[in-house]
């Protein structure tokens, strides 16, 4: 079977775009999964630190009250 | 009146209860009320803990004494060491099928029997539904921990009863059924005292309720026969599967909130209560969560993060350490046998296997991270996600559930709605050994005795 690079093209982005759909169809079946946090893909909606869960504003407020706290005579 | 001190049980009994924990006591009550003729057997006597009778090997995540800790051969039974707490399941906790959970009681036909369980465990029956919104997708739900009652303390009420005989210091040892495994025919007992074995016949008019807690039930259930036949009860297979734990997790988490949990408990409310907060039905089923109560102690303002929260808001923070309570899914994989030891009564030691699965940390983890993302949306606080705590130093509640799992057939449960034991008219269990799964994170006890008053009823609308 001849098939020009066009349709090959096709059938190997239709072959991924499924296996892509089925991945995530399957990890969001899965009892106990956040299917938000698979589907989006999207990062965290909070920074570490120690622990807590907090903006990237905590932490850089925290960040500068610990240096002032060094720096303080 | 107490039997054993002439060495002989009387007979007409409608109603023979193995066991005088909450459950065995609560029946045995109930069924006087109603005018049933009841013997209880219990293995321990006034003076007497049957330590030696309750000696589980614990692989998993618990060990055989923590088992043991939780398993009280002794009258009152459990109630001799349990701390009160009087929650209730959601309907979520009840009816899950996300996580592969339903009861085949109606949580609406529980709250009645709750209602009447609350006075007997000194609880206020007009807080048994009792929650509060707190913010979007999570609810202030504590847990009432009205004074333990200690079933002990009914001995002298039962005794007193013209209804019920109670025999301290007697194990059942052994039961046998008709050839078509429909009747428990015959019951055996071993007196401890006199060292001496004894019977009764059991007619099908008469009733063997179970009520010798999750280890002890399940125990009596796969007792081998001399004959080498399957155990009385255990036709299905399904005896001793299912075992579960409620999971704690000491400070699993810790948490900043511009809100006074103490604001939330009902000011009519004279009880204790530990102050929880819990996704609700829409926040769980969206992320897959299920039972989870995540208990609020030590309030202070001085902590650092509620000192750094009200220095960026101006407003005053709150600082709680927050131990999860939690459930775990119900799996045939955990589950007790029978080891190739016997103990003094005969019984086989018990082995008890009872592994958390990953999911049921990740549940923990995930209520928390959930709360937290919440909070954080809000402006309205901060979580700390404890991870070492959740996934390295798991406890327990000292709850022994589901080892005689209610259900709908032979093939995956041992009892039916009722309590009875699939295939016998005159088997059933009571206890905590009957949930199909924990119930969410809700303390077993006041179902438990909710449970007892149930079946009590059925037994009682017996002719």
């Amino acid at each position: 079977m001849h098939l020009s690079r066009r349709a090959w093209l096709a059938v190997a982005g239709g072959t991924l775009l499924a296996a892509g759909a089925a991945a995530v169809v399957w990890r969001t079946g899965l009892p106990g999964v956040t299917p938000g946090a698979v589907v989006a893909g999207a990062p965290a909606g909070y920074v570490d630190h120690e622990g807590w869960m907090l903006t990237p504003a905590d932490k850089q407020a925290l960040a500068q009250a610990s240096t002032a706290a060094v720096e303080s005579p | 009146m107490q039997v054993g001190d002439s060495g002989i049980l009387r007979g007409g009994y409608d109603c023979f209860v193995v066991g005088s924990g909450p459950a065995g006591v609560s029946l045995a009550l109930a069924l006087a009320e109603a005018r049933k003729r009841v013997l209880i057997f219990e293995s321990g006597d006034e003076h007497t803990v049957r330590s030696e009778l309750a000696n589980t090997v614990g692989y998993g995540h618990y060990s055989g004494a923590y088992w043991n800790a939780h398993w009280i051969r002794t009258p009152g039974g459990t109630s001799n060491v349990w701390a009160g707490w009087c929650p209730t399941p959601r309907a979520f906790d009840l009816d899950n099928p996300a996580v592969g959970v339903r009861w085949p009681v109606t949580r609406s036909e529980l709250v009645g029997y709750w209602k009447r369980a609350a006075p007997i465990l000194n609880h206020d029956a007009a807080y048994i539904e009792f929650e509060a919104p707190l913010i979007p997708g999570f609810r202030y739900r504590p847990v009432p921990t009205p004074p333990p009652k200690n079933f002990a303390s009914s001995m002298a009420t039962l005794k007193a009863s013209p209804y019920v005989d109670i025999a301290l210091g007697y194990s059942v040892v052994g039961l046998d059924a008709d050839r078509s495994r429909s009747t428990v025919t015959r019951l055996e007992f071993l007196d401890h005292r006199l060292n001496t074995r004894g019977e009764f016949a059991v007619t099908p008019a008469q009733t063997v309720v179970l009520a010798a807690g999750g280890m002890g039930n399940a125990q009596l259930l796969m007792l081998p026969r001399a004959d080498g036949s399957v155990p009385v009860g255990n036709e299905g297979g399904q005896v001793g599967k299912y075992l579960m734990e409620h999971p704690e997790f000491q400070v699993g988490g810790e948490i900043a909130i511009d809100l006074e949990l103490d604001r939330y408990w009902p000011a009519a409310h004279k009880g204790r209560g530990v102050h929880a907060i819990v996704a609700d039905d829409d926040t769980a089923r969206e992320q897959g969560l299920y039972g989870c109560s995540l208990q609020c102690t030590r309030k202070t303002t001085d902590h650092p993060m509620a000192t750094f929260l009200k220095n960026q808001t101006g407003r005053p923070f709150y600082y709680y350490s927050i131990t999860p309570r939690a459930e775990m899914l119900p799996s045939a994989a955990n589950h007790v046998f029978l080891t190739g030891e016997r103990d003094a009564a005969g019984f086989h030691r018990l082995a008890a296997r009872c592994v958390l699965d990953a999911r049921d940390f990740l549940n923990v983890e995930l209520t928390l991270r959930a709360l937290g993302e919440t909070l954080m949306r809000l402006g309205k606080g901060r979580v700390r996600v404890n991870n070492d705590r959740i996934y390295k130093q798991v406890w327990g509640g000292g709850h022994t559930m589901g080892t005689t799992r209610m259900g709908q057939s032979r093939s995956t449960s041992v009892v039916d709605a009722d309590c009875r034991v699939h295939g016998y008219d005159n088997l059933c269990v009571a206890g905590s050994s009957v949930f199909p799964s924990g119930g969410g994170s809700a303390n077993p006890t006041l179902t438990i005795v909710a449970l007892a008053l149930r079946l009590a009823d059925v037994l009682a609308a017996r002719k």
